[in-house]
């Protein structure tokens, strides 16, 4: 793989359409980070998206690329609406899992005494860690209104504002979901899960802005310095594993049935527009909304927190979203290709849409700034907000990175942290951070992930995203 | 009597399996994704539940058993302890299996699995009496 690699730009290198790939894959990153990237068949995945029918320009990867299942995680592929393919690996397990920035009229000085309590508010509020379920006990035809509502299901039973809506990508909901499509299982796995965090690499952090690299972006974002924020990471939960889990058994059969042929299973995938792919478009289009339903639900529980453990209103912490992103998800997309306008079947697999300037999809608020696109970091370093340009509409069919990317198993991060106080360590550098487990703390280990700064940089040097601005985080709570 | 060793992966953990027959397999394989759930845990087998799955060949059966278990864990608190029944035919498989639900002052859950895959998958019998594969988890 090393040796095919070709050097596009500083930041762009394309491995070269060989045997059975359709199209050549293109990597995002630096020199220094591809040494990286190289190491595990990150890259040779990418190279085995470019194998599946109908796929339009390039097999892409993002900076912050590494192993997934079927597709690398970071991974980007369009589709042509009638001779190309859907595939549930081309989503991952935790359909919908994303990323929500609130804003608030807090600084850093009116935390700060508070910092600890305040963080115990939030692990209090939002239930966290294996197999949370929260207080909320949906009935089977309740659940399916979630799945067909999205967030605006959380806003219509009181958890937050209609405004909050007009601030997530889709507006929180997905139209084209339909319960009906969803399994037993999936409902069964859900059901007890809305408004919860979940697991492993999820998190609600608060946040302080440390830099602003972009005024008058940051502005348009009611963004400035030393401002406090609150960032949610979770997804779909039990219900979008099990969608995942259920069309990769049906697809499996549909590769056959079409005659597609697959270099590794789990990129099994169906026509878009076959039984098979509509039925998993409207499936994955529930747990879609399912998540944007449960970010909600978590924002109003940390609106409440915030609340109580500063003793303030409403207006005094004024919370609002800056924005939510979706970063495991499959769309269908308008892209010109080749100067001319086409309907796509757009997959993002950890890599997060980043539409330019003037998109009809973006808020009114941000159409002159281009689309927000949260990009966190680790829990001891930090985060960035960047915005989506018209290159990336060019180039990835408005896609970014998504996040940092693992470096080390969660194996060896036990290890490395073996002995270790990592709370204390955190708290040194005045961050507060408290996990459901010893072993959760010490999986997220702040160096077990790549530096975002890095992946970044890359996305920032290609063009794909401008760098608006940098948080640091000041509390978390992880899963 | 089969055994099972943890493999390491980037974000996430699999099992690679070495067992006598395809029966040893699934009890070998759900042990190991029940140590990678619960790894202090003693699971007593005194609660009995049918599973029946399907799948085109060893591998998809695998996945397909470990699954359910998961679901069963996930919905039911249920943590497997040991294959009591077990009827294999071409393209399904029939089992009684024994466990217990989660008692939280004896089982410290350490995980939760979102899901079996099918990356790098292997289940196969390599010669009589023995049986290898090779699976991941996404964690």
């Amino acid at each position: 793989m090393q040796e095919n690699m070709q050097r596009i730009h500083d930041y762009l290198f394309e491995i070269p359409r060989t045997g059975k790939m359709r199209v050549p894959a293109r990597i995002y990153a630096s020199e220094k980070m591809l040494k990286d990237i190289l190491k595990d068949h990150a890259a040779e995945q990418a190279a085995h998206v470019a194998w599946l029918p109908g796929i339009v320009g390039y097999s892409y990867a993002m900076p912050d690329i590494h192993w997934g299942y079927g597709f690398p995680i970071g991974g980007v592929a369009a589709f042509d609406l009638d001779d190309g393919v859907i595939s549930p690996g081309g989503v991952g397990y935790d359909i919908n899992c994303g990323v929500r920035l609130l804003r608030t009229d807090l600084c850093l000085e009116d935390i700060k005494p508070k910092l600890q309590p305040l963080v115990d508010a939030l692990f209090r509020a939002v239930p966290s860690g294996v197999g949370s379920t929260g207080p909320i006990k949906l009935s089977e035809k309740e659940e399916k209104r979630v799945l067909r509502q999205g967030a605006a299901w959380a806003v219509e039973n009181g958890y937050g504002y209609g405004e909050d809506l007009d601030k997530i990508e889709e507006n929180g909901v997905m139209a084209s979901a339909d319960p009906e499509f969803v399994s037993q299982h999936a409902l069964e796995r859900g059901r007890a899960q809305l408004g919860t965090l979940g697991s492993g690499n999820h998190f609600v952090e608060i946040g302080i802005v440390k830099e602003i690299f972009d005024e008058p972006a940051a502005t348009a974002m009611g963004l400035h310095k030393n401002q406090v924020t609150i960032t949610i990471h979770t997804g779909s939960r039990g219900l979008g594993h099990q969608v995942c889990e259920d069309t990769i058994r049906v697809m499996l059969r549909a590769s056959q049935k079409y005659g597609i042929e697959l270099p590794d299973r789990q990129l099994c995938c169906a026509p878009v527009k076959s039984d098979e792919g509509v039925q998993y478009l409207a499936a994955m289009a529930s747990a879609v909304n399912f998540a944007f339903a449960n970010r909600q639900m978590i924002t109003h529980w940390v609106r409440e927190a915030m609340m109580r453990a500063l003793g303030i209103g409403v207006q005094a912490l004024n919370m609002q979203v800056v924005y939510e992103v979706a970063h495991n998800i499959a769309k269908i997309e308008t892209h010109v290709v080749d100067g001319v306008k086409r309907p796509l079947c757009v997959h993002r697999k950890g890599a997060t849409r980043a539409f330019g300037p003037h998109h009809s999809e973006i808020p009114a608020a941000y159409r002159e700034i281009g689309q927000p696109v949260l990009i966190p970091g680790d829990m001891g370093r930090y985060s960035y907000v960047l915005t989506g340009t018209e290159r990336a509409m060019q180039e990835t069919f408005g896609s970014a990175c998504h996040g940092a990317g693992r470096l080390m198993s969660r194996t060896q991060a036990l290890k490395t942290a073996r002995g270790r106080a990592l709370a204390r360590e955190l708290a040194d550098r005045g961050i507060i951070a408290r996990a459901s487990s010893h072993e959760t703390m010490a999986e997220e280990l702040p160096e077990a992930y790549k530096d975002v700064a890095q992946v970044v940089d890359a996305v920032a040097g290609a063009g794909l995203a401008k760098k608006i601005a940098k948080l640091h985080p000041a509390g978390v709570i992880k899963g | 009597m089969g055994r099972y060793t943890i493999v390491d992966h980037t974000a996430d953990a699999g099992l690679e399996i070495e067992a006598l027959s395809f029966r040893d397999l699934l009890q070998t394989a759900a042990r190991g994704m029940f140590h990678l759930i619960c790894p202090q845990c003693v699971i007593a087998a005194q609660e009995k539940q049918d599973i029946h799955v399907c799948g085109d060949d060893t591998a998809e059966l695998l996945v397909n058993w470990l699954s359910e278990l998961n679901y069963l864990f996930q919905v039911h608190q249920y943590l497997f302890a040991e294959v009591v029944h077990f009827e294999w035919t071409a393209g399904s498989l029939s089992a009684q299996v024994a466990g217990e639900t989660i008692n939280p002052l004896r089982h410290a859950i350490h995980t939760e699995i979102k899901a079996i895959t099918y990356h790098k998958i292997m289940a196969q019998q390599e010669s009589p009496g023995k049986w290898r594969a090779l699976l991941f988890f996404d964690l």
